[in-house]
């Protein structure tokens, strides 16, 4: 309906029902989206949005298996390496993206530049970084509980 | 099917879409302003753009920061005013469908990069829905089947975001994600000081994943219940939300604003207005004992969103409206 075709009659007490056809075309539509949705959930995964899996948190960790946490080291102007926040205010992008493309950074580490680009842009005050890594952070559960940690490289790269 | 269309179309208040769509198109600024601001931040590392299959399918331009600014400064007025204008219910349908398409748009955006949300699934319905219904203002005291409809459709998605995830979680994590750690990796990446002191109880977040699980599949009920019941089962989810803010910092606000104001009888919180519009005297405690009644004495469908007793004959009772009805 136009907008000028927007009641202006003053408010009314009463039941505003629909036509046959509005209903049934109404009732059509949720039951496209339900079903596309429980097909997604069955068979599609996040990039089928908005008919994906709600899998928040639907992975297993095992009680003595590890917990991994992407981490983002950088090399400051003097050549040291520092932990900096893998976040999206520093580096455009946070640490679940970037977790969500592993497999894209590892084969193509200069993606890793992309990161010290954004840090350029949205960090102009703070020193230039010359270069970063991701690494791996794997927290070793027993019994559920943290008993240590080990970290691996994922991609790197240098300015 | 009588009964599929009873529990689509038994007639809602108008002015509970009104309020509803003042509180979602309000939800807009906060969300790009404050909760999430991936959008600008996202413009200072587009390479890592990895489109969503609708977004290809839909051959969406690759995000450039400008499309960014774009789409995020033209939604904000735009909701702005939509807000602004829903008490009037005036211009509802041409804003509120320019706004779903602008919003869905900037979440394809904002999801192309590596992670999804899990929380926006029914607050993408409710604003695909509200501007189907016609002449919802804050003090009609009309009730409409096209607002029942619209109603039901998010709340169907708000309990299929906990219903489908148990079986998401089945499916990625198998039947032992009951008994995995999952819940002590949450804690560990990202726990709040509350949430670490579970840490030392390892069992608390052991049994947790026990009720998560529970509730995912038993939320379909929250769809058929009434009354008081209905508000239980609101105050416990809305509870489950808060406990999971308190202790992992995820909030799903966009859900929770559609769990509130798809489930509850928002229209109570205007009924002074709309009494006041209607002459009438009626009492307007905002969901007080004798805020049953509608403007002009006609029962209001509340919870259970069927009207118990024929439009325009008051109801015998102060809780009539109240009583579960099986």
């Amino acid at each position: 309906m136009p907008p000028s075709a927007e009641p202006t009659d003053p408010p009314v007490a009463g039941r505003a029902s629909l036509s046959a056809r509005a209903r049934g075309l109404r009732l059509v539509a949720a039951g496209i989206c339900v079903a596309l949705l429980c097909v997604g959930t069955f068979w599609g995964d996040d990039d089928a949005f908005p008919f994906g899996p709600f899998r928040m948190y639907s992975t297993s960790t095992p009680p003595n298996g590890n917990i991994h946490v992407m981490t983002l080291q950088a090399r400051m102007p003097d050549g040291s390496w520092r932990e900096a926040p893998l976040d999206a205010p520093i580096v455009g992008v946070n640490r679940a993206e970037v977790e969500g493309q592993i497999p894209r950074f590892q084969a193509d580490p200069a993606l890793v530049g992309k990161l010290v680009e954004a840090h350029d842009r949205l960090r102009p005050a703070e020193p230039r970084w010359t270069g970063a890594r991701l690494v791996m952070r794997y927290l070793k559960l027993r019994d559920r509980r943290f008993v240590g940690t080990e970290e691996k490289v994922v991609a790197q790269w240098l300015r | 099917m009588a009964a599929l269309n009873r529990w689509f179309f038994g007639p809602v208040p108008l002015a509970r879409v009104a309020v509803f769509r003042i509180a979602a198109y309000l939800f807009i600024p906060l969300d790009l302003l404050v909760l999430r601001p991936l959008g600008s931040q996202h413009a200072s590392a587009t390479a890592l753009y990895k489109p969503l299959i609708v977004a290809e399918l839909l051959h969406l331009p690759r995000p450039t920061p400008w499309l960014i600014v774009a789409v995020t400064w033209t939604l904000i007025p735009l909701a702005l005013a939509a807000a602004a204008l829903a008490p009037s219910g005036r211009w509802q349908r041409v804003l509120g469908t320019a706004i779903f398409l602008l919003y869905f748009e900037q979440l394809l955006i904002s999801f192309s990069f590596g992670k999804v949300d899990h929380d926006r699934i029914a607050y993408v319905v409710a604003l695909a829905v509200l501007p189907t219904v016609a002449g919802a203002r804050w003090r009609s005291s009309g009730s409409a089947e096209s607002a029942a409809w619209a109603l039901r459709c998010v709340q169907l998605a708000v309990v299929a975001t906990y219903f489908l995830s148990a079986f998401a979680k089945l499916r990625f994590g198998g039947v032992e994600w009951v008994n995995s750690a999952t819940l002590v990796r949450a804690v560990m990446r990202r726990g709040t000081g509350v949430g670490r002191l579970l840490l030392d109880y390892p069992w608390t977040l052991h049994w947790a994943q026990w009720g998560i699980m529970l509730m995912e599949l038993v939320s379909p009920v929250v769809l058929f219940l009434r009354g008081r019941w209905r508000y239980a089962a609101v105050g416990v989810l809305t509870a489950f939300h808060l406990m999971v803010f308190a202790t992992i910092t995820i909030m799903f606000w966009p859900h929770v604003l559609c769990l509130l104001f798809a489930f509850l009888p928002t229209e109570r919180l205007v009924r002074n207005g709309a009494a006041d519009a209607a002459g009438s005297a009626a009492p307007a405690l905002v969901g007080g004992q004798d805020a049953h009644r509608g403007a002009a004495g006609e029962p209001m469908p509340v919870v259970g969103d069927e009207p118990v007793h024929p439009v325009g004959q008051p109801p015998e009772g102060r809780d009539a409206q109240e009583q579960p009805q099986g």
